[in-house]
């Protein structure tokens, strides 16, 4: 089966650092949601920015979509893939929101004409369509990363990596954020592949699957049931486990299995009773 | 910092807002040459009432361009003086030992003042109707014909309007790093030159350090978003004269007719 | 130290026409050798709030006193440079005010502008980076050379080394990885048994319930309550709506299992007292 991203043998370090990433490996099938968890330092971001093409790989290579990453595909590539990051500010570049979304539609050179139905439409699926005029200073945190969600999906992307989109924002706009994922998850199926790299365990919850990283090493890779499972591994790594694992760890009596917050209620609820 | 008004855009729905920015940057701009024409009473004149007659379309609180007024005012004072005492002529009005105040002195700080304040207003009233990112737009358009003589007006366009839309974020951290220094002691208002010179340090190099990270950000935002370079781009915003810019650009007309009677007819 | 504020009223921009009111009769106390958490929506005020403690902000209308300082509008830069000493400032981000050539130079920035010889502050300076467990390896290198959480630290050590005896931080733990946060927590403990007047903004719920002693909220620029988290965390559900407030974890768990027929008379605020409260239900019903 085709792959969407394909990390093989990876190799890479900084100038005048030691080596971040040795062999590293990693598939993503399409439609997956991964996240990619791992503590501040553990190299997220580096292999973020190798996938999209904005750092070269000491050695190894990247395939997307059957695309190997070299100097000549990295612009097939990036079309490919969307990005948002993690400073809400750093990523707005048009004026205002309309205009920001429309910063991608004018690079791929999309005819003027088409471009106010594609923005309103973006804009609808993350729920910003009333703030079309608004400038950057005048939206919240929450609001500016829905879109840049926007603009990335403006280009429709068969791949979204959102590096810490949620990590400034407050428990506000991390909810806003994470609905819209979900939503768009529901929304696009298996046409859209999610990685989400964060150190929230809860948000990784959402997710089909997890990857822990930790100095450019893999260190657990499977469903949330089974990473969620190894509580000393991720304690170990700097980690924790998502609100119902930590509930779980001081019952006396515990489910077979890891169960997440909903399950784990009407489990508490059926047994308990 | 709070107050300075001139590059400051406040959104609204007047005509004077929804003109195209190329109108509004050619009518200041052609309101400055006629200024520096003015030179009899009457000629102030026309131009005060036009200048008042824009600030009324624009719809915004007078008390607002006051406020703009107020940080140029010791620059102000300072010309106004030089110009008083180092006018010569007669008749003279007084005298301070080698100083000398004479009646054209007087007459000339006036002018002076009345220019420089109006030049301000208009230019406010620019600002303040234009969001900065159109003004770099208007300005790309204007300049289109220089594109061929190899000008990168594209990209010159795209860089001024990224700096101007980093300007509230820059002045925000501005204000942060200020605070955080001044927790830790930090002050302005004591010591000699070479102290309060060196007090700036610990607030510039934060600054550049964030610009510098930001810069890198946004890079990094824009390539991933697919961009290449400034000049294989369409363009969202495509500006157009409208019938409200056809009656701008009479009513400057009209004005410059009126200017130029007063000036050589009264 | 204790600090007071009585019947504060605030406008950014207080005279000019783009004038803001942004706090209103404020009246609040932050008692010494206590942590006050700080909490409210983005925007309600929290930030306004605290810089008015150390004069970075003047009251409109009204008085901060901080022991035995009266901050009004009219102090002067002589008076809260006193005032400033005693204070240490954390602000959202620290490390973006790093400046110097090496750490230890930066921490030692505030101890020599309050007057501090070279020699006492590079020892205030050795302190606080001790407090901060920011390695000896480290405090000659170039702060731009290190890790985010790194510099984080030194920032805080930065804003503690004058030895205040209040201490505000503002959201300090935002963007910090699971151990970074709990390092942070730590600290707040520590300064607290180091008898220092603690001011803590914070959006995480299970943070405040974890160290607080009192909790002020704010919404719209008023205070919206102040008292005890077991208090606060224990009002009715409605008023966190209203508020755009959350509960600890554990409060919104119990919440849950309220809605499939569980009672509680005490809504549980952390981990232990939500699962001693299942487990106690499993043995009597097991
Ligand atoms: N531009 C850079 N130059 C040198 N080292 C870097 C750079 N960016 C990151 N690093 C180092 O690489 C490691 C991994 O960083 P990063 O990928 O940003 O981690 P994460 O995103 O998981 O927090 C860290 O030790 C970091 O200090
Ligand atoms: N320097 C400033 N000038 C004008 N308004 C400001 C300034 N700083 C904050 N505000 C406004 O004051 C209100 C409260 O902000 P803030 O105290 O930062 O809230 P919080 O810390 O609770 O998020 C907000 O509406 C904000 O827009
Ligand atoms: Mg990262
Ligand atoms: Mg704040």
């Amino acid at each position: 089966m085709e792959n969407a991203i394909k990390i093989n043998n990876l190799t890479y370090q900084y100038q005048n650092q030691t080596t971040l990433f040795q062999d590293f490996n990693l598939t993503i099938d399409p439609g997956q949601w991964v996240a990619l968890v791992g503590h501040n330092g553990s190299g997220k971001s580096t292999l973020a920015k190798l996938i999209m093409g904005l750092l070269t790989p000491t050695q190894g290579g990247i395939t997307v979509f059957n695309q190997v990453l070299s100097e000549s595909t990295v612009n097939d590539v990036r079309s490919q893939i969307g990005m948002v990051f993690q400073n809400p500010d750093n990523q707005f570049v048009g004026a205002t929101v309309a205009d920001d979304v429309a910063f991608g539609l004018e690079n791929n050179e999309i005819d003027t004409k088409l471009m106010p139905k594609m923005i309103a439409k973006t804009l609808e699926i993350v729920g910003m369509s009333e703030y079309q005029d608004r400038e950057p200073h005048t939206l919240s945190g929450g609001q500016k990363q829905r879109v840049a969600l926007a603009s990335v999906l403006a280009l429709q992307p068969k791949i979204i990596i959102l590096d810490e989109a949620t990590a400034m924002l407050d428990p506000e706009g991390r909810q806003a954020v994470m609905a819209t994922l979900t939503q768009l998850k529901e929304q696009f199926g298996d046409a859209l592949t999610l990685v989400t790299i964060t150190h929230d365990m809860d948000e990784a919850a959402l997710a089909d699957r997890v990857v822990v990283i930790n100095d450019g090493q893999l260190i657990l890779d499977g469903t949330p049931a089974q990473v969620f499972s190894e509580a000393d591994v991720l304690h170990h790594n700097g980690l924790g486990l998502p609100f119902s694992g930590e509930v779980v760890a001081h019952l006396n009596q515990k489910p077979q299995k890891y169960l997440n917050e909903s399950e784990l209620i009407s489990w508490l609820s059926t047994s308990n009773k | 910092m709070g107050n300075i008004m001139i590059g400051r855009f406040v959104p609204g729905k007047s005509v004077v807002h929804q003109l195209d920015p190329r109108t509004k940057i050619i009518g200041t701009f052609v309101f400055i040459l006629l200024m520096l024409w003015a030179n009899t009473w009457s000629t102030y004149l026309v131009a005060a009432i036009f200048v008042w007659f824009t600030i009324l379309l624009t719809q915004q609180p007078l008390k607002m361009y006051i406020d703009g007024l107020k940080p140029i005012f010791w620059l102000l004072a300072f010309t106004i003086v030089l110009q008083i005492f180092f006018t010569g002529g007669t008749p003279v009005l007084l005298h301070f030992g080698f100083i000398k105040v004479t009646l054209p002195g007087v007459i000339n700080a006036l002018f002076v003042m009345f220019r420089f304040v109006l030049i301000i207003l208009m230019s406010t009233i620019m600002t303040l109707t234009t969001p900065p990112t159109s003004i770099a737009n208007a300005l790309e358009s204007l300049l289109k014909p220089l594109k061929s003589l190899k000008v990168p007006v594209a990209e010159m366009a795209l860089m001024l309007s990224i700096a101007l839309r980093f300007v509230p974020l820059l002045m925000d951290e501005t204000q942060k790093i200020m605070n955080a220094q001044k927790s830790r002691g930090m002050s302005f208002s004591t010591g000699g030159p070479v102290k309060r010179a060196k007090a700036i340090v610990p607030l510039l190099i934060p600054l550049f350090v964030g610009a510098l990270q930001r810069a890198l950000d946004l890079a990094n935002a824009m390539e991933v978003r697919g961009f290449k370079d400034a000049e294989h781009r369409t363009k969202y915003r495509i500006l157009k004269y409208k019938k409200q810019d056809y009656q701008a650009f009479a009513s400057l007309l009209l004005f410059s007719i009126i200017f130029f009677s007063v000036l050589y007819l009264i | 130290m204790a600090i007071n504020f009585q019947q504060v009223n605030f406008s950014y921009g207080a005279g000019t026409s783009l004038e803001q009111p942004i706090l209103f009769d404020i009246t609040a106390n932050f008692p010494t050798g206590q942590v006050t958490a700080v909490v409210g929506q983005t925007g309600s005020g929290k930030s306004t709030l605290i810089q008015h403690i150390n004069g970075l902000l003047l009251p409109t209308e009204g008085q901060v006193t901080v022991a035995d300082h009266h901050i009004t509008a009219n102090t002067k830069e002589k008076e809260l440079m006193r005032i400033r000493e005693k204070v240490g400032m954390v602000f959202q981000f620290p490390e973006n005010q790093l400046f110097a050539n090496t750490v230890l130079e930066d921490v030692m920035y505030g101890p020599i502008n309050f007057g501090y010889s070279r020699s006492d502050a590079k020892n205030a300076a050795e302190i606080a980076l001790k407090r901060l467990n920011v390695s000896e390896t480290l405090w000659e290198k170039s702060p731009f050379e290190l890790s985010g959480g790194q510099m984080r630290r030194i920032a805080i050590a930065g804003a503690l080394a004058s030895n205040p005896d209040i201490v505000v931080l503002d959201e300090p733990a935002a963007g910090l990885d699971p151990r970074g946060q709990q390092e942070l927590l730590n600290l707040v403990i520590e300064l607290k048994t180091l008898n220092k007047t603690v001011i803590l903004i914070s959006h995480q719920m299970d943070h405040v319930a974890q160290i607080a002693d009192q909790v002020i909220v704010m919404h719209e620029g008023k205070v919206a309550a102040q008292e005890a988290p077991e208090q606060l965390f224990n009002r009715d559900i409605q008023w966190f709506t209203d508020m755009k407030l959350d509960l600890p974890k554990a409060g919104q768990f119990a919440e849950k299992l309220r809605q499939q027929d569980w009672q509680f008379e005490q809504r549980p605020l952390t981990i232990k007292a939500l699962t001693d409260l299942i487990n106690s239900r499993g043995t009597t019903h097991g």
